[in-house]
Parts: C-alpha cells; sequence; structure tokens
C-alpha cells in the first residue's frame, strides 16, 4: 500500500464512520511534528510483519470518541476514549491487512496515551504514512514493517 | 425485531446501535462470542446476530459456528460485521453459516441493506 492508498482509506473510514462534518485536511507529515497525545495500534502478522497506528491531539479524539458514542461534549471519560481509539486503528488495520499478499492475521488493538510507546520496540521502518488535520487538530497514520529476519 | 450486536469495541456497538434503533428495531449487545451464546441462551428471543470477527475470547468464526452447530439457535440469521477485508474472509464466514458479510468501514444504508439481505437469505435457507 502507497501513501495516497493509505490517504483514500483514511479518508473512507472518515467520512463513513468518524466525522464527516469535520473535514479532513491533508498534510506535510513533517509540519505536524512527533508529539500526538494519544496512539493506538494494531499488529500484522504472517505473510507481513508491521504495526498500524493512528495518533491524534486529544480534543479530535474525544471528538471522534463523542461521535462514535453520541454523547454529549464532556460525557467522555478515559475508557471511551481509549476504547474509541481502538476501533480506528482496527479499522484501519483491518483494510491495510485487506490489501496485502499472502495470508495476513490482524491483532486486537491496543491505545495509550503518548506518542509511539505501544509500537513493537523500534525495529520497524515507516513504510508509509499520511499526516491531516481537521479544525486545526492533528492525525497521522503510519505503516510500519518489521524489520527482516526478526 | 430485536437484534444482538456481537463486537468488542464499545463504540462501535454504539455505533451500529444507534443505526439499528434508527431502523426501528431493539437491541442487545455483547462484547464477544461467550457473551453472545450466554445472550442467546437467555429468556429474550433473538431475531438476527450481527458479528464482529476480531474478539476476545471467542472471536466471530468461531460464534457462527457455535451457533450453526446448536439446533436451538441454528436458523438464527447472522451478519457479519468486520473490518476484515480479504476475499478468503469472506468465503470463511459464508462457509462457516454467515448469511451475509458486511466490511468496515460502512454507510447507514449499506448497514440497513445487509440486514434485510441477512434476514433474506436464512429465510430462503429455511424455506
Amino acid at each position: 500500500m502507497d501513501g495516497e492508498q493509505l490517504e483514500e482509506l483514511m479518508r473512507n473510514i472518515w467520512d463513513a464512520m468518524l466525522l464527516p462534518e469535520a473535514p479532513l485536511e491533508g498534510a506535510p507529515p513533517e509540519s505536524c511534528g512527533e508529539d500526538y497525545d494519544l496512539c493506538a495500534c494494531v499488529d500484522i502478522v504472517g505473510a507481513w510483519n508491521g504495526v498500524v497506528s493512528v495518533e491524534c491531539d486529544e480534543v479530535l479524539a474525544r471528538e471522534i470518541a463523542r461521535r462514535m458514542f453520541g454523547s454529549e461534549p464532556g460525557a467522555i471519560v478515559e475508557g471511551d476514549l481509549m476504547d474509541a481509539m481502538r476501533e480506528v486503528a482496527n479499522l484501519i488495520g483491518g483494510n491495510v491487512k485487506g490489501a496485502l499478499a499472502g495470508g495476513c492475521a490482524l491483532s486486537l488493538p491496543r491505545a495509550t496515551r503518548g506518542s509511539e510507546s505501544l509500537l513493537l520496540d523500534g525495529g520497524q521502518a515507516t513504510a508509509c504514512e499520511r499526516a491531516f488535520t481537521s479544525e486545526g487538530r492533528r492525525l497521522r497514520v503510519r505503516i510500519l514493517q518489521e524489520a527482516e529476519g526478526r | 425485531m430485536k437484534v444482538l450486536i456481537v463486537d468488542d469495541s464499545r463504540a462501535m456497538r454504539s455505533v451500529i446501535g444507534r443505526l439499528v434503533k434508527k431502523l426501528g428495531h431493539e437491541t442487545v449487545e455483547a462484547g464477544h462470542g461467550r457473551e453472545a451464546l450466554e445472550k442467546l441462551a437467555g429468556a429474550e428471543h433473538i431475531d438476527i446476530a450481527l458479528v464482529d470477527w476480531n474478539m476476545p475470547l471467542m472471536n466471530g468464526l468461531e460464534l457462527v459456528q457455535a451457533v450453526r452447530a446448536n439446533p436451538v439457535h441454528a436458523s438464527l440469521p447472522l451478519l457479519m460485521v468486520t473490518s476484515e477485508t480479504e476475499i478468503e474472509r469472506v468465503v470463511a464466514a459464508i462457509e462457516a453459516g454467515a448469511d451475509e458479510y458486511l466490511m468496515k468501514p460502512f454507510t447507514d444504508q449499506e448497514l440497513a441493506t445487509k440486514l434485510e439481505l441477512a434476514l433474506a437469505a436464512r429465510a430462503n435457507r429455511q424455506a
């Protein structure tokens, strides 16, 4: 999967199930920095091994969770936030896996505060990434491939 | 109609639940396959189950197999609703006994259509 395909996939998920009312704008990854508030990941294992991660600012994650839960602003608790982030990673990861050749399996997703702390152990290289903003809030999606022989 | 929504994500159960209620149906929720089997064994009559694939304890494919293997629930309409998008997965789910397969992400209309198709497919198999 290349960057354009990843961007198209993210836009499809965004418009169908996340925040269609808040446009998702593409952004150069280097302009978005590295310090995101929340990170969720899912592993892909099998013919291809790696991680799909989604990171975003907390305000945006709260808005995504609020819409998914159909809650009022301010009603989202920490568990809701993490659950919504895990599901976003699952949606992206499942569709990335579907675009890969060969048999692969998807792990259960995980989420945490901070950026990158859930990634395996630094033994991966970024295969593809896309950064976005929505109403000024940042979001980044990355596909990281595990190093050969690990 | 009472719809059982089986998904380990509360957020996704909430998304699907709102759409199902908008269609005029009641919902019951389960967080994994084992809990779904408990709900099916309970007093409530379930008319159709919407089943995620990747869940802890008992995944969606195992749930479909368990439902079809139990004569009490074997005729329950089952719709897989999952981010597993490979054709091999679709085939595996249908061979295991799922009546229809809906890939995430989906639109409101797609869910409504697949719900009707799953009910019709099961009715045809029972006829």
